[in-house]
Order: structure tokens, then sequence, then C-alpha cells
């Protein structure tokens, strides 16, 4: 306790403290700063977007009209005012960022449905994976990265060090072919893919996470099949998040093994365990709660590569049939709510590190 | 005895140290070894082959054999020459995409850092809103908006390549710029181009170095998860990424998609384990903050 506290007093507590008195508390001006420079982000990548889908080589009007309409300029005339393509650009932007915040994310080609209410169906099953990948994730990558800190050097520090280098080197959706193959083709420990059994009706909606609903309704059997489903995709989906969080929390580790009042605290005649708990692990909290974060973000991105494979009814299969079908708006769709997704939770990272760590808020 | 001839020595002599580095470090040599052994096959191979890697024949998803080393696909194509002709397109293609990327970088983000202002300004807010996107999600918007293709693909991920080198870049030259033997040049009248290229530019080899051996096996992922996609490479082209997407159509045949992957993840190993190496001899702690948003 005394550590964090120390190590937070030093910068934080010197700077900016005659502006505290005049102005708002730092907490609050930092999240206010942060949650801005967001915002403009947000506007960008909207802009970014909205430029990519108008640069497109095929003329929209040809694409949605077919080459027989197009010909007849009354209709071309007609379809280019109805979707406001006659406006100039930026108004044309502002009428997408419009239609954006009403959640209209257009019309994909393949289903005829709104992409939005797509998405909405499949984004559920995607927030179950990347959950449940987040916390296999860290359930490895911790423990995994202080062990290796601890033993720094010695052969099992190398092998997880080799191992993690292995893991960021492997496509994931390779690695999910392989594994369904093993679990599933040649040992039937796992089910062949989606999210239950065909003989299982899908539980009463509370949080649209079968797992956790079927243990609300009090469904063990229904429970245990959702999540033997989960087991293996999420497994796969956590592979690559733990090559990397291993090695950050295992630096974070290193960083704080280093520090005077660790090496006071072992010559207090502390035990080894109540010295990594109490001393090591709670000064490299903020580094591992930006683990936290970052294993969510990349699990988002990477069920794009990964639920094809097990044929997981989420965002990423719905891309994978879209990109392959070249239903343009329907990937434009999923890219932007990845993208999104991925900022809002950088965000939230970046101001809980800065509440739990105060030094943060001046360097940011 | 001016700041630069120091300087000049300084690197003489960690040229000739790092000749040997090379035979001193297993694990350097084993990556090298492998990273030449597929440019070599890439180069070479399809020359050497029995089968031509497009060749279609009534011989359907045959297993491995001494025939047919890696089997054969759904078409009765030989996987063994896919997998080498493939070897042909990722690993060069990667390769010069990190090439001219990190020297694109580099040069956008040693002018931004030098001169500053509005040229600094305007590259910072580029490369966080590249930063902003996942690296798999604007590769894979750009590319279908531009179309399915290999040209497409890897225009895509130039696009999302270069912000780390010119973040990296920049940080280097604001703090070189201010150091004493750049000043010691100006104070000779040297121009402030000049200074930018004689005494900062060959301090950025190290981090840009670093940084790219790293690259260029992300590279090659991602690369290989746009063809997976069908976006990137097209068929019939025998592309290591395609190939894995076919495998996922078969299951049980296991030998389309594992030998494919399999030559993935060696290649893209032995880049991490060179880059790791080369991080370390070099020190290149410095690489690692503006790497993580890719």
């Amino acid at each position: 306790m005394t550590a964090t506290l120390d190590r937070a007093a030093g910068p934080a507590g010197a700077g900016p403290k005659r502006t505290a008195t005049r102005r708002r508390p730092p907490v609050m001006r930092f999240i206010a700063r942060r949650a801005l420079s967001t915002s403009f982000l947000l506007v960008g990548v909207t802009a970014a977007v909205f430029a990519v889908s108008r640069f497109v080589p095929t003329d929209p009007v040809v694409a949605n009209l077919g080459t027989e309409a197009a010909q007849d300029p009354a209709i071309v005339e007609a379809y280019r005012e109805k979707h406001g393509l006659d406006q100039p650009l930026p108004v044309q932007y502002l009428t997408y960022l419009w239609r954006l915040l009403h959640g209209d994310l257009g019309q994909s080609i393949q289903t005829g449905q709104a992409v939005s209410a797509d998405l909405a169906a499949r984004v559920p099953a995607t927030v179950e994976l990347a959950l449940a990948a987040m916390i296999i994730a860290l359930l490895v990558s911790i423990p995994l990265g202080t062990v290796a800190a601890l033993r720094r050097g010695k052969p099992s520090d190398k092998a997880v060090l080799g191992g993690t280098l292995l893991g960021m080197s492997a496509p994931s959706f390779w690695v999910g072919l392989v594994a369904l193959y093993l679990f599933f083709f040649r040992l039937g420990w796992v089910p062949g893919g989606g999210r239950l059994s065909l003989e299982y009706v899908p539980p009463p909606s509370r949080t649209h996470l079968y797992t956790v609903d079927a243990l609300i309704s009090g469904d063990v059997a229904l429970a245990m099949d959702a999540a033997r489903h989960l087991v293996l995709p999420a497994a796969v989906l956590a592979l690559p998040m733990i090559a990397l969080l291993t090695r950050f929390v295992r630096s974070s580790i290193l960083d704080v093994l280093g520090e005077d009042y660790v090496r006071n605290a072992r010559a207090k005649g502390l035990g080894e365990p109540t010295v990594i708990v109490r001393y090591v692990l709670r000064a490299a909290a903020p580094q591992i709660l930006t683990v936290v974060g970052l294993a969510l973000a990349n699990a988002f991105v990477g069920t794009l590569l990964v639920e094809q494979v097990f044929s997981w009814p989420g965002m990423g299969s719905y891309a994978y049939q879209s990109a392959i079908r070249l239903d343009f708006p329907a990937v434009m769709g999923v890219c932007l709510v990845i993208t999104v997704a991925y900022i809002i939770i950088n965000l939230s990272v970046d101001l809980l590190y800065g509440v739990v760590d105060p030094r943060m808020r001046v360097t940011t | 005895m001016t700041a630069s001839m120091v300087h000049d020595s300084v690197v003489d002599v960690g040229r000739s140290r790092r000749r040997h580095v090379i035979l001193h470090d297993p694990a350097l040599l084993l990556g090298s070894v492998i990273v030449v052994s597929w440019l070599v096959v890439g180069a070479f191979g399809p020359l050497l082959l029995d089968h031509p890697p497009n060749a279609v024949t009534p011989d359907l998803f045959a297993p491995p054999s001494g025939a047919h080393w890696f089997g054969t696909d759904g078409l009765g194509r030989d996987v063994f020459s896919r997998v080498v002709a493939g070897a042909r397109l990722s690993v060069p293609i990667a390769t010069a995409l990190v090439i001219v990327s990190s020297l694109v970088g580099a040069l956008i983000g040693a002018l931004a850092g030098y001169f500053g202002g509005w040229i600094d300004e305007i590259v910072m807010r580029l490369t966080d809103l590249v930063f902003a996107f996942p690296g798999v999600v604007l590769a894979l918007a750009i590319t279908a908006a531009l179309g399915p293709g290999l040209q497409n693909a890897t225009l895509a991920i130039a696009v999302l390549a270069w912000p780390p080198y010119a973040r990296v870049v920049r940080g280097h030259v604001l703090a070189l710029r201010n150091s004493e033997f750049v000043a010691a040049a100006r104070l000779r009248g040297v121009s402030g181009r000049t200074a930018l290229r004689r005494e900062i530019t060959p301090n950025l080899h190290a981090p840009v170095l670093v940084l790219a051996t790293v690259d260029i096996g992300e590279k090659i992922l991602l690369l290989a998860a746009i063809s997976f996609l069908g976006l990137g490479v097209q068929a019939p082209a025998a592309d290591w990424g395609s190939m894995i997407g076919e495998g996922t159509q078969n299951l049980g045949e296991w030998w389309i998609a594992v030998f494919p992957g399999a030559a993935i993840v060696t290649v893209v190993l032995a880049f991490n384990i060179v880059g790791d190496r080369v991080r370390a001899h070099l020190g290149g702690q410095q690489a690692d903050t503006a790497k993580g948003a890719t």
C-alpha cells in the first residue's frame, strides 16, 4: 500500500497543485481532455470510412441500379437525388453522420436487410466469445508473466519467452482450424461449431450470453452445452493475446522488482508470496489493468478471423461472408462497429489508468 | 575533432562488432538461416517442381504420399508445389512492403520532427487516426473498397504500415535535434537540411531496423489474413492464406490447410526471432512505445 502511494506522490503531487486549487480537480480535467480527443478521433474515423466508401472505383449508382437502369439519365438523376448523391461532399458526410447517429449503417446486399439489424442479431455472440477469450487470456498470462519475471534468465523464463514468440507467429484462423480438426474431428471432445447443439433451444434472453442466461434460468445441462461450444473458439482467440500479454506482464513486473522498496520488503524478512502479492503485483496493478483493456480490444478484433472457422454466428463470420460476397455496406458496417468498440475500450482503459495512477494525468 | 567524426568512429566500432554477433548468437543464426532458406525456396523452388502448382489432376483429395508429399487439394493440385510457389508471394511482398513503408514513414517522421509546426501537427494527427483503427479492420475496409486482389491488399497494408516508423523517428529526431553534437554542427554553419542528413540520420538506423524486422512477420500474417478473407490473392494463384481458406471447407482433408499454415508459422517465427535478437543487440527499448496499435 505504502509502495503505491510513495510512487504516486512524487510528480503528480508536486506538479499540478497550483492549478488544481484554481480549477476543477485534475482527474476531471484529465477525463474531459481524453474524452474530447476521443470524440475528435471518432469524427476522424467516420470521415475516413466515409471517404473510403465514396472513393470506391465502382459507381454506387451502377452497382445498385444495375447497368440497364443506369443507362436512363432520368432514373439515375432520381436515384442520386433520393440518396443525396447530388449534394456536395461535406453535406453528404453530415447526412452520413446523422444516419450513423440514428444507427443506420446502410443496407446489406446479400441479406437485403439493414446492416444494423444484421449486426444487432450477431453482436451478443461476439461479445460472449470475446469476453470468454479475455478471461482465458488473463487467467493464463498474468500468472505466466509473473513467474517468468521472477525466474528471469532461467530456462523456464526462456521457455515462456520462446512460447510467446511462437504464439505471435501463428495465424489464429489456422490455429483454429487445426484445433477443430484435432479436438472435434479426431478426438470428438468438443462440438463442431455454432453456439448450441441442435437439440437445445436458446435460453430466455437476459444478457444474450448463452452461458450466463442458461445459468440464470437454472438449466445446467444447457449451460454446459453452451460452454462446450464456447471453450475451443475462445481458447484459440485467446492464444495470440496470451503471447502478447505474458510479455507485457513480465516486463511490468520486472520494472517493479528492481525498486528499492521490494528489496527493502525482502530485507525485512517478509515471505516471498507476501512480497509478490502485496508489493510487486500491487504496484504493477495499473499496468496490468491496461492489459485487461488490451486483451478485450484485441479479442474483438480477433473474432474477425476466428469466428468463421467455428461457424460462430457473430460479427466476425458476418464480416467473412460479406467480404467473400463483396457485400460492401456490410463490410464497412462491421469495420466501423469494431473500430468504435476498439476506441471506446482504449478510452476506458486510459481513463481507469488515470484514476488509478495519478502520474498518468500529468503526462498525457 | 568534430562531433560527427567522433560519431563516425563509434558507428565503425559497432559495425565490426556486429559482424561477429550473428555467429555467437544461436537464436539469431537459426532465425536468419530460416529466413534466407525461405527466400531461396521462393526464388528457385518453383523451377524445380515436378508438379506445376496450378496443374489440375483427377487425383482429388489424395492424402500425403510419395507422389504428393503434402497431398492434393479439391482440384487435384499438388499441395507441396503450391506451398513452395506461395513462398514467392508472401515473403518477398511483405519484405518489400516493410522496406518501402519504413523508408517513407521514417522520412515523414524525420521531416515532422525536425521542422515541427503545422507539418508535425498534421503528420501526428494522421498517425493518430491510423492507430485508431485495428490493423486488420483498416486493411479489410480499404481492400473491400478498392476491390479484391493482391495489388489492392498490398496498397491497403501500405496505408497502415508507415505510421509506426513516422512516430518512432519523429521522437528520436526531436530528442536529437536539441543534442549537443547537432548544435555543434549548426554552429559550424551546417544548414538544417544537411544536419538532418549527416548528423541525425545515422542515429535513426537502429530504431528503424528494430521495428522493421518484427514488422515483416506481422505483415506476412496480415497479408495471409486478407487472403484468407478472400480479398487478397485471387484464385488460382497459390497463396498460403487462401489455401488455408480453402481448407476450412474440407476439415477432414487436413493436409490442405496444415502445410501452408506451417509454412506461415516457420517464416513468421523466424522473422520474430531475428527481430527479438536484433532488438536485444541494438537495445531497442524505445521502439516499443510506438507499437501495439497494429
